[in-house]
């Protein structure tokens, strides 16, 4: 792992096509300003492995369980 | 072009009902192409079946018959990556699960992360709506359990 160091106000360029602000410290938590490309995703970490995690659960359905859809009646 | 899937044997895909999502889903990021296959006898499910995996599909539902006030907006960066001009050229469905003990009962709705779909183009992407105040977790049939538990308690 790259490690850096940076004040507020201070960037960071990756691969000349994003760029990360620190934009304010207060305590333990930093605001970061992402500039990157339209195509590219920019996630919080913990949202990303729960989408991730939901996503494999679904993966896993048996055909057979959506055949009892059928069984709900309104 | 014939298409091996696990769930649904061997299946004929035109190429271009074929979906690209560039990034593919959300942990799937090599898996590009798809296509749906219908859930028999059932228009509000559709099966998101992956053109490269056979075992991977997703079971995607039409978020705004059991969610009327499911609120999406797409951001600029969105509509770009996906070309969308005009909101007809707009699909949008949401991945299911279920729960192995409750069967289908106990289904679920992922309204965090739509599945955003481009038909005219046909390029997709699954957008996370981070800050929406959406769970990756919305029960489909919450009626039906209650009913049941009333039942269930007398």
């Amino acid at each position: 792992m790259l490690v850096l160091a940076r004040k507020k106000g201070q960037s960071i360029v990756i691969a000349e096509r994003i760029k990360i602000t620190v934009l304010e410290i207060k305590g333990d938590q930093v605001r970061l300003g992402i500039e990157a490309p339209q195509d590219l995703s920019v996630y919080r970490e913990e949202i990303y492995e729960q989408i991730l995690k939901e996503n494999i659960i679904a993966t896993g359905i048996d055909v057979k369980a959506v055949e009892a859809l059928a069984a709900i009646g309104e | 072009m014939q298409v091996n899937t696990t769930r649904f044997g061997p299946i004929e895909v035109a190429e271009e009902s074929l979906l690209y999502f560039p990034e593919g889903m959300v942990g799937f990021p090599h898996l590009k192409k798809y296509f749906f296959v219908p859930v028999p006898n059932n228009d509000v499910f559709a099966w998101m079946q992956s053109q490269n995996d056979p075992d991977t599909a997703f079971l995607m539902v039409d978020p705004f018959i059991f969610f009327p006030d499911y609120d999406v907006e797409l951001s600029d960066s969105v509509c770009a990556s996906l070309q969308i001009k005009d909101r007809k050229e707009v699909t949008l469905l949401t991945v299911v699960t279920i729960p192995p003990q409750e069967g289908v009962r106990g289904m679920t709705t992922n309204l965090l992360a739509p599945v955003v779909i481009n038909h005219v183009k046909g390029i997709g992407k699954q957008v996370i709506l981070d800050g929406s105040g959406y769970k990756t977790k919305h029960l489909l049939f919450s009626h039906v359990l209650q009913k049941s538990r009333q039942r269930a308690c007398g």
